[in-house]
């Protein structure tokens, strides 16, 4: 017997599935900007000839891109609570995508600082800037058309990922979207639903990020390496 | 002509003879000198198997109270849920002592004895959170397993009662729950008692208790027998009517639940008609 579609429940929900896309875009939003900062420090790091500089950053960075998020994500909420240090689901989500999110871009960015040529940081030191003022004014403004596209689907990762948010009872859009297809049976109709709403989301985000690109990325004219 | 009457007289008194050993089930035992019980084995603490590799639990103690009460010995058949009614109806079990639940449908096969036993909801919460009763949860942080009955009940009741207020945390599995309460993450959860005290008997859980029960209707059930023995089921009603007058009943609960024994309803008829 075929399954038998039913996507009244769905309707119903949709303001619920909505409200709550906004705490995955949220989430996916703190986590992107936080976690970039703290990438382009985690990438001078690694670049950094002092240990005490380097070894913290590409600790930081392996563990972030060789363990699962889904893992970094119940090491934080259930790990840090086995000593005492209770977080809400949605710190912990967040902190953890903002873990995640610095270790893969730090490697982004690392890839994007060497496609400058060093001779760009000394040439900038040699007319008398001091070394922020020189990555700040100089290097950077060359590094962002490099980093842009990346960068975007980084965004995207982080984003798609804020979903395994539901294994610690984050109410995300994939949180809620799993609690009503448990209460009614309907799995099928909201699942796909659900896949249908993020899809509208990276689509509606990509295309704003490529307007907004041509206009606040220096030297950037819709094109560029990946 | 003698021949052919001689022949309608033992067909007849095979019949008779058929029937009464039908309607006398209670006789049959008694003859045999053992009841046979059909109890899960697969479901602590009602029925399980102990360290001993020996049948152990509150239906196993009950059943043999039973076969006590009937001066008979008792022999204990492993029966898992599904086999509960297909072993009375097939006679390898003379009578179900499984925790079945109550419903129309299963007694339209079989017949029920007034309850016996109920499984009511209950409060888990840790020692030292300070929950003495079901209605501490609204100011607490509660728990829960997601789309399982106890929280769908749980937001039903806290709707109703509480305007909705309830501070709750949905997790995907038992196990999440279980660490959430034992990190402190939530100050209880809601579970039905079976379940309740099979987590309360894991060494890593040993700091939580059973607070109390829950204002959710309970599962009652009732001992199975086949139809047609009105002799037997008038002496099981007889003997579940003196566990819980003489208090063998809550003792029995106690030992094995460690909760005051819920008071049941006096007759199966009662939770057919509730629904």
């Amino acid at each position: 017997m075929a399954y038998q579609f039913d996507w009244a429940p769905v309707w119903h929900a949709i303001p619920q599935l909505l409200s709550a896309s906004l705490v995955s875009l949220q989430i996916a939003a703190l986590a992107f900007f936080v976690g970039a900062v703290i990438a382009f420090f985690l990438a001078l790091g690694k670049l950094s000839p002092h240990r005490l500089f380097s070894f913290p950053a590409k600790a930081w960075i392996e563990l972030a891109r060789n363990t699962p998020c889904l893992f970094q994500i119940y090491m934080i909420y259930f790990g840090l609570g086995a000593l005492s240090i209770n977080l809400s689901p949605y710190v912990s989500v967040l902190i953890a995508i903002t873990f995640n999110n610095a270790g893969y871009s730090a490697e982004i960015i690392r890839g994007g600082l060497a496609a400058i040529p060093p001779a760009q940081h000394q040439s900038a030191r040699g007319l008398g800037m001091s070394s922020a003022s020189a990555y700040m004014w100089v290097v950077i403004p060359q590094l962002l058309p490099v980093i842009y596209l990346p960068s975007v689907s980084q965004f995207i990762w982080s984003l798609l990922n804020s979903s395994l948010g539901m294994i610690v009872g984050l109410n995300d859009l994939t949180g809620v979207a799993y609690q009503l297809q448990s209460v009614t049976f309907r799995t099928f109709e909201f699942f796909a639903v659900t896949a249908v709403i993020y899809y509208v989301m990276v689509k509606i985000i990509t295309t704003l990020s490529w307007i907004a690109g041509l206009y606040l990325v220096p030297g950037w004219s819709g094109s560029g390496r990946r | 002509m003698k021949f052919l009457l001689a022949l309608c007289l033992l067909a007849s008194s095979v019949g008779i003879a058929a029937t009464t050993v039908h309607a006398d089930e209670l006789r049959n035992v008694k003859k045999s000198g053992v009841l046979r019980c059909g109890v899960m084995l697969d479901f602590p603490p009602a029925g399980f198997w102990n360290k001993q590799h020996e049948p152990a639990g509150f239906d196993v103690d009950y059943c043999r109270a039973l076969a006590a009460a009937l001066k008979v010995s008792a022999r204990i058949v492993e029966t898992p849920s599904p086999e509960r009614i297909p072993a009375l109806m097939s006679g390898r079990v003379d009578v179900s002592v499984a925790g079945a639940s109550i419903t129309a449908a299963r007694a339209s096969t079989v017949d029920f004895s007034r309850p016996y036993t109920q499984y009511p909801f209950v409060v888990v919460t840790k020692q030292g959170i300070g929950i003495k009763s079901f209605g501490d949860l609204k100011s607490h942080r509660v728990g829960g397993v997601s789309g399982t009955v106890p929280e769908i009940k749980l937001k039903q009741f806290a709707d109703q009662n509480w305007d909705g207020k309830l501070n709750y945390i949905s997790y995907n599995s038992d196990s999440e729950q279980n660490l959430a309460l034992s990190e402190g993450k939530i100050d209880g959860f809601v579970t039905v008692i079976t379940t309740a005290a099979v987590v309360r008997s894991l060494p890593q859980f040993s700091s939580f208790e059973i607070c109390c029960t829950a204002p959710f209707a309970p599962d009652v059930d009732g001992l199975m027998i086949r139809k047609g023995n009105a002799a037997f089921l008038s002496q099981l009603n007889a003997f579940i009517a003196h566990e819980i007058e003489s208090g063998d009943y809550a003792k029995l609960y106690q030992k094995w639940y460690g909760l005051q024994a819920p008071a049941l309803p006096a007759t199966a008829q009662e939770v057919i008609n509730r629904g």
